[in-house]
């Protein structure tokens, strides 16, 4: 198989750089502090007998959510830094001219930025699967945060991939991909509060049918919600209860069962998808000949007026 | 190699190639000649598939160079006019991640791109980190960069500019030698001079336009006849003005005191008629010469012209 030029290149340049390992080893070492700080809390404090695996479960789900919280927080700032930078740079108009496909460039840009994050992850899972030697966790569950952390990361990076391409400076990049990705994960969960709120609200007004209005609809918004697959997930691994049951009882109607049994799966496809859009995008603004320039017209444009009235003054 | 016909660009409502046609013989090392904002950047942008054009037909080696980008890039070696370098590679791993793009790879890329580096004198640094290159270095580290897939046509914009003379001078020995090999070459400049003693052909570039083709010695011969004549007059410098406005053949005209410099596009025949002319009109000529111009000054008036009498 034949590896992508700029996925070479990235990955080379990050994994001998020193920097890089010692942020495994510190990254480690901070997940092992956590993971002994909750056992001591959970195990010794409580001083009985008894081995509560539930605690150990608590520790697990804390670890994979912090490592889930690293993956958003890092992967936009390394997909968002990667085709703005060259710009910046001034390397990327060269790569342009090169047969490199601009889905190629977007494609190895990705997964050099990513594969950094994941190997971190990765590097983790020895520190994560102390837990088993206590219980309560199996290997599967620990597959499936895998998996989701690999779609999350992609997810999340195709919008900073996006973000990278569409806009010139590596800065305004980052924050437009933390502002999407904002959008994706709290706008979508404060609809679903509002509209529960609302509802409710409704209901208890005078002019309300009897019923609680149906607002599930809202609730199907989660699907895009990389945190509430998280959450999902985290919660389906914890207890029998069906969260997504319970969320659209609570939004006062039923989702099919599709959504009920497979919701796991559905919002892994569906933000599998999107990640598919945000890549086909991110190529369109990379190519030199589907990208109208604009910033820069507007600009000199302007500074031409002001030269030629300044002209007409002298 | 090259061929352009009608190319037209504009940047909202600035013009900035102006129904531009151009062609370039295999082989040829072409000058690409203009005063700044003259254009070059934006066609040579355009051929090398980086910009969308408004209008027009660019054909290179064959290809559709607007419609087939793809086909078109393994063509061409581009080197733009201001670029960057990834900093934390060594030379030879910069110039191997190239050959990678063309699916290059091990030995054989090592070989290729220990050859390029020779070829632009760069061989002794190979093992040298890129930010510790020179300018003049970077700028012939991109140009072997460009060479990688043997590209039948270079397009450098500008590759001289911000170097000092001693790595101008290299640069021009290595783009000689290139062009012994075979390669086409276009070469942009705003300095006519750098450009005239290297090149095979010379295109003069003005606000978007073509405004003069051929070998240095054509280009100098056909603008000869349009170089400055210097009139030096006393008294009636007004009545001098007159009579040269007047007539058709006066393209333009400056006054510094009592020297008048007229840009008058005829024959000696016709030159010797305005001479006549003025006499008789009673100005009193003193010094009537046309110019045997320098390049520089020849430049200027091709792309000046236009102004000067508006
Ligand atoms: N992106 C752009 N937006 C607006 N105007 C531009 C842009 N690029 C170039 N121009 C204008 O087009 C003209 C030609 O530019 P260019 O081709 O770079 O000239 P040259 O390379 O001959 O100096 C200039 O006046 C320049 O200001
Ligand atoms: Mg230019």
């Amino acid at each position: 198989m034949k590896i992508n030029p700029v996925y070479g290149k990235e990955i080379k340049l990050r994994v001998r750089s020193v920097k890089f390992a010692i942020t495994i080893l510190l990254f480690n070492l901070a997940l092992i502090a956590i993971a002994l700080f909750g056992f001591e809390i959970f195990f010794n404090v409580s001083m009985n007998s008894r081995i509560d695996y539930s605690g150990a479960v608590t520790v697990y789900f804390i670890l994979i959510c912090l490592e889930a919280a690293m993956v958003a927080f890092l992967v936009p700032v390394f997909t968002a830094g990667s085709i703005a930078g060259e710009r910046e740079k001034q390397t990327l108009e060269i790569l342009l001219t090169t047969v490199l496909k601009p889905m190629q460039i977007v494609i190895g840009k990705l997964m050099s930025s990513i594969s950094m994050v994941l190997l971190l992850v990765f590097s983790s899972l020895p520190v994560i699967s102390i837990v088993f030697t206590i219980g309560g966790i199996n290997m599967a569950n620990l597959l499936q945060f895998v998996l989701v952390i690999i779609v999350i990361s992609l997810f999340i990076g195709s919008i900073g991939m996006c973000s990278s391409a569409l806009l010139k400076k590596a800065v305004p990049a980052t924050v437009l991909s933390f502002g999407i990705l904002m959008i994706v994960c709290g706008v979508t969960a404060i609809t679903v509060f509002v509209a529960n709120t609302s509802a409710n609200m409704y209901y208890h007004s005078v002019n309300s049918a009897g019923a609680y209005p149906d607002v599930t609809w809202a609730g199907y918004l989660l699907l895009i919600n990389p945190a509430f697959t998280m959450f999902e997930m985290v919660m389906s691994q914890g207890s029998s209860e069906n969260l997504i049951q319970i969320m659209s009882s609570g939004l006062n109607g039923t989702m099919p069962s599709l959504f009920i049994d497979y919701w796991f799966e559905c919002s892994i496809a569906v933000q599998l998808a999107l990640t598919c859009l945000f890549l086909f995008l991110a190529a369109r603004f990379l190519d030199p000949l589907r990208r109208k320039e604009k910033a820069r017209k507007t600009k000199k444009s302007k500074k031409k007026k002001k030269k030629e009235s300044g002209d007409v003054d002298g | 190699m090259v061929e352009i016909e009608n190319l037209y660009k504009h940047y909202g409502k600035f013009v900035a190639l102006d129904h531009l046609d151009l062609s370039i013989e295999k082989g040829e090392l072409f000058g690409f000649v203009g005063p700044n904002g003259a254009g070059k950047t934006t066609t040579m942008r355009i051929i090398s598939g980086l910009l969308k054009a408004d209008g027009g037909q660019a054909h290179i080696a064959g290809i559709d160079a607007l419609k087939d980008s793809q086909s078109l890039k393994r063509k061409i070696g581009y080197m733009p006019d201001f670029f960057g370098v990834y900093d934390n590679l060594k030379a030879i791993e910069y110039m191997e991640f190239y050959a990678s793009i063309y699916g290059i790879t091990g030995k054989k890329s090592k070989d290729l791109c220990l050859e390029l580096m020779d070829l632009v004198n760069l061989s002794d640094k190979a093992e040298f980190y890129v930010d510790s290159l020179s300018r003049g270095m970077k700028q012939r580290l991109c140009l072997a960069r460009s060479l990688v897939h043997n590209p039948e046509l270079l397009i450098l914009d500008e590759p001289a500019s911000g170097l000092d003379p001693r790595a101008r001078f290299e640069m021009k020995g290595i783009l000689r030698n290139l062009h012994d090999m075979g390669k086409t070459i276009v070469i942009s400049s705003h300095i006519l001079s750098e450009l005239a003693e290297m090149c095979t052909t010379i295109g003069i570039i003005d606000k978007g336009r073509i405004v003069t083709k051929g070998s240095v010695e054509d280009i100098m011969r056909k603008l000869n006849t349009t170089n400055p004549l210097k009139i030096h007059v006393i008294e009636n410098i007004e009545s001098a003005v007159r009579v040269l406005k007047e007539n058709p053949q006066v393209e333009s005209l400056s006054i510094d005191g009592t020297d008048i410099t007229v840009s008058l596009e005829g024959s000696e025949e016709e030159e010797a008629e305005l001479l006549a002319e003025l006499v008789k009109n009673g100005i009193k000529v003193v010094s009537y010469v046309r110019e045997t111009g320098n390049l520089e000054e020849v430049f200027m008036m091709v792309t000046a012209k236009k102004e000067v009498l508006d």
